[in-house]
């Protein structure tokens, strides 16, 4: 027992000297910046999901500055009279976390989920920024990709009168196919901006034995089970679905249109598709190896190119970069479900002035190369000229996101959340089992779910 | 001879139904541990550090201790592991302190209204935490304790459970013991800590157990109660490796909470004993 205790006692002891050393390099000198503000104040921002520590990039496996780091050495020669409070929240959870720091005033600054923001703001917690904007000659809206700082629910109100977010971080989905498994089943590459019936075709072409290596080849993949249905946004741009009349300010007049035949196509494409595609699709499995050498799918729609990025970066080699190739979303026009996380601003900030020109900071053009240079946070920037010549897919992304416009069919939506998203991902499960239900009635069915919700608020 | 023949039948019955029990254990361990093998194994596959293979691999693909170096680089694992241990300390002091005071009370100063007292205790447990977390975090905003680990260690004064488990093993302690010493000049307190505390030896084990297990993998009230990073506990650290939410990092968040077992088994050693003990007391009649 004795023993036991000397043996626990001296593991306590190592743990607790390896917790009080010290790893990080954050004497390392600041950067040669002017001080841009002299303005006083301290200012609490929540980050969700923000890597503090300096460590190391999950994808490259290269070291990587962390944001504690990186303020020391950018931010605070610049506001040498701001004080950051940062407090990192883990996505898990993020909304109510950071709901609970609005609600007790614990915080001024938030980096969150777009869709969190925006119910904030329809429930007066956030502050509107449009004064701030106006009064600042030296914040230019233009810097931000249009289609994003124009079109976001995540930004800007339901009725767009209120700009109440500045985007900070784009989600990336983008098509991207591998050109290796084309050319072994002697199929014509996808064109630059590919129609649904494009996509099927040639998923339907590269399904089964490869005729050159005889594995086991599919057609497809996408996430069966995405939270904010991408693929279904995607085809409704494809298939010109709105789902409804009306506006997200006003839900009980909204007229929805959820049983259309744009609608009913775009299911139709789902269960086409779904036979190409592997099992793993309703788990949002079976996509490991896309990106890489031993891939077998042949197309990923809101894919991201990490994987395959990560191993250039890694290694250097660009081979994969030449055999993956990404193209513009489904949309006429490339468009398709494009996510924004911004920072947002506390309705009861203590200190106004700082904390605007900490949100400034965390979501100007410094930060944002920050980000993308340590974390491959895609910019919302319409000139990001740092992004990697070789980072075509980030590139492609932001071509879809200065053109998408979000409609009816939006995470924003409560109703797309909660009822739409499990009704589509529900209808992808049955269809990949063989069991699709009869498509108009199953439409139907929702549409009267839509009304009634609707007429209840 | 028939005698012979029964007792020899008897014999492989019971044989084979030792078989039988001994599968059915094995098979019911395997399925119980197979995951954790899974996970320590996962823990070693840099391949998989951005998604799970699908279907499952139980051999990395890509050998590596990387996703330990990143577990431990990216975020302070280790500080926040002192961290969960202070507040695991903390709480389990209160709490025991508490369950073990209000146990003997109930069990043998025989007040009135005790089984109210008692009733009012274990109905608390009823609600669930998420319906009293909002009014408890507004409390602690309100009374400046939050980003406090007083926020941990106050709430663990009504450990309900505790004191129904204090009171039942204290129930099966003899009455005699209490009034022989009170006989002999000692006072309450002093019987209470001289003579049926040690006796709660094996109960304090199994709740130190239970309500290390509990705060260990707490994750919700941490979540709202901390805001500095440098308070955070292990679980909030776990939860930080999805710091981006469109990589999951299974592998290194595999690698990380192998390490967050570590403490959770040493304890689980040192105590099992004092638990076996405790149940098996638990289940004599005096």
């Amino acid at each position: 027992m004795i023993k036991k205790f000397y043996l626990v006692l001296i593991a306590l002891i190592m743990l607790t000297t390896a917790a009080c050393s010290s790893t990080s390099s954050n004497e390392e000198k600041a950067s040669d910046v002017e001080v841009v503000s002299e303005v006083e104040g301290t200012v609490r921002v929540s980050l969700a999901g923000w890597q503090l520590e300096s460590g190391i990039d999950p994808i490259t496996g290269i070291e990587n500055v962390g944001l504690e780091e990186f303020i020391k050495k950018e931010f605070e020669p610049r506001y040498p009279n701001i004080k950051l409070e940062l407090y990192q929240v883990p996505w898990e959870n993020a909304q109510a976390k950071q709901t609970a720091m609005l609600k007790s005033g614990d915080v001024d600054v938030l980096y969150t989920g777009g869709a969190f923001a925006s119910q904030w703001q329809q429930q007066g917690l956030l502050k509107g920024l449009d004064e701030l904007i106006a009064n600042d000659s030296t914040f230019d809206p233009s810097i931000y990709l249009e289609g994003v700082w124009e079109n976001s629910y995540s930004t800007k109100s339901f009725d767009k009168s209120v700009h109440f977010g500045i985007p900070a971080v784009l989600g990336r989905r983008i098509i991207i196919y591998d050109k290796k498994l084309f050319d072994e089943w002697g199929v014509d590459y996808l064109s630059e901006n590919p129609t649904p019936e494009e996509v099927l075709e040639k998923a339907k072409a590269m399904t089964g034995k490869n005729p050159k290596t005889g594995e086991q080849n599919f057609g497809i993949w996408w996430d069966g089970k995405a939270l904010n249905a991408s693929t279904f946004v995607a085809l409704s741009h494809a298939f010109g679905a709105t789902g409804g009349e009306g506006t997200l300010n006003d839900l009980k007049n909204i007229k929805w249109n959820l049983n259309s035949p744009e609608v009913v196509e775009i299911l139709e494409w789902l269960e086409a598709a779904s036979k190409y595609a592997p099992p793993g699709i309703l788990n949002t499995q079976g996509n490991e190896n896309f990106g890489l050498e031993k891939n077998n799918i042949a197309i990923h729609l809101d894919a991201n190119g990490a994987s395959t990025m990560g191993e250039v970066m890694a290694n250097g080699d660009t081979k994969l970069l030449d055999r993956f190739e990404s193209t513009l979303n489904l949309g006429p026009n490339g468009e398709g479900w494009v996510a924004v996380d911004p920072f947002v601003m506390a309705k009861d900030a203590k200190n106004v002035e700082a904390s605007w020109e900490v949100l400034k900071f965390l979501t100007g053009p410094i930060t944002q190369k920050h980000n993308y240079d340590n974390f491959k946070f895609t910019p919302t920037l319409a000139d990001a000229s740092f992004v990697a010549k070789e980072d075509k897919y980030m590139k492609t992304s932001m071509e879809i996101a200065q053109v998408s416009k979000s409609t009816l069919l939006d995470e924003a939506n409560p109703f797309f959340g909660s009822e739409i998203v499990p009704a589509i991902n529900g209808f992808i499960s049955k269809a990949h089992n063989g069991k699709a239900p009869d498509i108009q009635s199953y439409l139907d069915d929702l549409q009267k779910r839509a009304e009634k919700w609707s007429s209840n608020q | 001879m028939n005698g012979n023949v029964t007792d020899k039948n008897s014999r492989r019955s019971k044989k084979v139904a030792d078989w039988i029990l001994t599968g059915v254990l094995l098979i019911g361990s395997l399925v119980m541990i197979i995951p954790f093998i899974w996970m320590v194994l996962t823990s070693f596959d840099w391949a998989a550090r951005l998604k799970i293979p699908f279907p499952p691999r139980f051999w990395p693909e890509e050998f590596s201790f990387k996703t330990y170096q990143m577990a431990f680089t990216n975020i302070p694992m280790l500080k926040y592991m002192i961290n969960s241990i202070i507040v695991s300390v903390g709480v389990i002091v209160v709490s025991l302190l508490s369950a073990v005071f209000s146990g003997y009370a109930i069990s043998k100063l025989k007040f009135k209204g005790a089984n109210i007292v008692l009733l009012l205790a274990l109905s608390t447990m009823m609600i669930p935490f998420e319906m009293t977390m909002i009014p408890q975090y507004l409390m602690f905003a309100k009374i400046k304790l939050l980003d406090t680990y007083w926020s941990f260690f106050l709430p663990a004064l009504n450990y309900a459970f505790g004191t129904f488990l204090a009171k039942s093993f204290i129930d099966q302690l003899p009455g005699s013991l209490r009034e022989a010493a009170i006989i002999d000049g000692a006072n309450e307190f002093t019987v209470f800590v001289k003579v049926y505390l040690p006796l709660c030896i094996p109960i304090l084990a199994t709740m130190i157990i239970l309500q290390f297990l509990a705060v260990w993998n707490d994750l919700l009230w941490p979540l709202l109660a901390l805001k500095t990073p440098d308070k955070y506990t292990i679980q909030l650290g776990l939860a930080m490796f999805s710091y981006n939410k469109d990589l999951p990092l299974p592998s290194v968040i595999m690698a990380a909470t192998t390490v967050s077992l570590t403490p959770v088994i040493v304890l689980y050693l040192f105590l099992q004993r004092y638990i076996v003990e405790s149940i098996a007391l638990s289940g004599v009649k005096q």
